[in-house]
């Protein structure tokens, strides 16, 4: 065995270079992770919203309405799904769905009261009182061999919660169809 | 029977007792042998391959159409069943001398199917969600059958597949345990150039130019993407390259020394582009760029020339 190790110890260290990355990397992550002090703030997001200008939820006196614009009859946006609204709470992982007021089209704008959420305060403000802002951890650094043996970018196609150099990831947080509403207060 | 060729047959048979031949080398030989004496061999090769294609293609064909209308259970079996019958066939062929050759066709056949076959269960049965991981463990036993086989029958088609399989399986972990992209190229690329430079010193050394292609391709690409980033030191990108070149003079790769050499010229240009450009006009920029290929495409060529050609 240990004649073998010897003879072939350049491929050995070869094969397990990239091991080694993988080990320290997964334990600088987890280090990370442990090290970040989840914010007191719930977040308030929407999933498959993309191209929506019927459908929106936006703050109003620090609370959560849903808004809805008719559209002028020669609008090329014809999106008239309702988006998937979650609150997650960093500090228990809780992601909660919630679910909004289903109405007829109508010629008139509206905005409703979320009623699950009107005992709830908000602030649309890009930074939570704690200093996190909802941001994606996508970064281009693509090449050959990402593009070859890579999978497909999981991990980098997905919105955090950020301070300093810790992150909390947010779960179900598409890259390309994620928006920010509002923090709770 | 007459006796001339009963003698001819005990002839043979003590031949055989008396240099350890089997029956199957026997058989072997004669098939070789009135292949070689077929005229037209080329077409009947051409034939056969353009035959394949179409059966394989029909196959193909045929299952598309009828996908919709087949269960779950028939689905896996028509993708999956194909592959592992390749492999089992290709392992039966390596243990026998007449159809060697036929093992590495269907060691590739086998090497797209499992995959395949594979992926179409964890669609039909499992409801994770997560393609990322379903791909990790598919090629990750993947490289484990091929790699394990290899072990046992010495086959380079095995190394080769099981190689690929295991970079697959590896470079996603590496993606999901956050390894930056740049640093997962030149892992990645380091790894394979090793792996390329020790299997070429092996007698599988055949399949050392396509991963001394990969790997170099790989390294130095992340390595330019690393060193683009940092203002002002994207001139170390050249020490970079120039070492590549004689990396592959010291190991005796022409394919490497393609690659580094082709990564130099295109460096050369990035260069050029970036910094002389807007100073004396980019005609003046040409020309010099023009002259620097030269010169290196000359130095290319002499120390392709001290590399020597491989069997």
């Amino acid at each position: 065995m240990k004649a073998f190790l010897k003879e072939n110890s350049v491929l050995i260290a070869g094969i397990t270079l990239p091991l080694i990355l993988t080990a320290i990397f997964f334990a600088l992550t987890q280090m990370q992770i442990k090290n970040v002090t989840p914010p007191n703030h719930s977040i308030l997001y929407a999933t498959n919203n993309n191209y929506n200008h019927y459908y929106k939820v936006i703050i109003k006196d620090e609370h959560a309405y849903l808004s809805i614009v008719p559209l002028p009859k020669n609008s090329h946006h014809r999106n008239y799904k309702l988006p998937d609204v979650y609150l997650f709470d960093p500090r228990s992982g809780e992601n909660k769905q919630i679910q909004l007021p289903v109405k007829e089209q109508n010629k008139e704008r509206q905005e409703i009261l979320i009623d699950e959420l009107k005992n709830i305060k908000f602030s649309a403000h890009a930074q939570s009182p704690d200093g996190f802002t909802f941001t994606s951890n996508y970064k281009r650094n693509s090449n050959l061999m990402t593009e070859m043996f890579g999978g497909g970018y999981r991990s980098r196609y997905s919105y955090v919660l950020k301070k300093g150099n810790g992150t909390i990831e947010v779960p179900n947080a598409a890259r390309y169809n994620t928006q920010f509403i509002a923090w709770t207060l | 029977m007459d006796a001339s060729k009963q003698d001819a047959l005990t002839q043979i048979i003590t031949l055989a007792k008396e240099h350890d031949i089997s029956i199957d080398e026997i058989g072997a030989q004669i098939v070789n042998k009135s292949l070689e004496n077929k005229d037209g061999k080329w077409l009947t090769k051409l034939l056969g391959y353009l035959g394949g294609a179409f059966i394989f293609g029909g196959l193909g064909l045929l299952t598309a159409m009828i996908w919709d209308d087949l269960t779950s259970a028939t689905r896996v079996l028509i993708s999956y069943g194909p592959g592992i019958i390749a492999f089992i066939l290709g392992i039966m062929t390596v243990k026998d001398t007449r159809y060697e050759k036929a093992s590495t066709g269907l060691f590739m056949t086998s090497s797209v199917l499992l995959p395949t076959g594979m992926f179409v269960f964890l669609n039909e049965y499992s409801d994770g969600g997560d393609a990322q991981l379903a791909a990790m463990v598919v090629f990750g036993i993947l490289a484990l059958q091929f790699l394990l086989t290899f072990s046992a029958l010495k086959r380079t088609s095995l190394l080769f597949f099981g190689f690929l399989f295991w970079n697959s399986a590896l470079g996603i972990l590496m993606e999901r345990a956050y390894v930056p992209g740049e640093l997962v190229g030149i892992g990645l690329g380091l790894s394979i150039l090793i792996f390329a430079f020790n299997v070429d010193k092996t007698k599988h050394r055949a399949i050392s130019p396509f991963y001394y292609f990969i790997g170099g391709m790989g390294f130095l690409w992340a390595m330019f993407d690393i060193i683009e980033d940092i203002s002002g030191l994207d001139i170390l990108y050249l020490p970079v390259t120039i070492f590549m070149m004689m990396a592959s003079v010291r190991v005796q790769s022409r394919t490497l020394l393609l690659v580094s050499t082709f990564s130099l010229l295109g460096y050369l240009g990035y260069f050029t582009n970036e910094y002389f450009a807007d100073v004396t006009g980019w005609p003046v920029a040409l020309i010099i760029l023009g002259f620097l290929l030269i010169g290196i495409s000359a130095q290319a060529v002499k120390l392709g020339q001290k590399i020597p050609k491989k069997a």
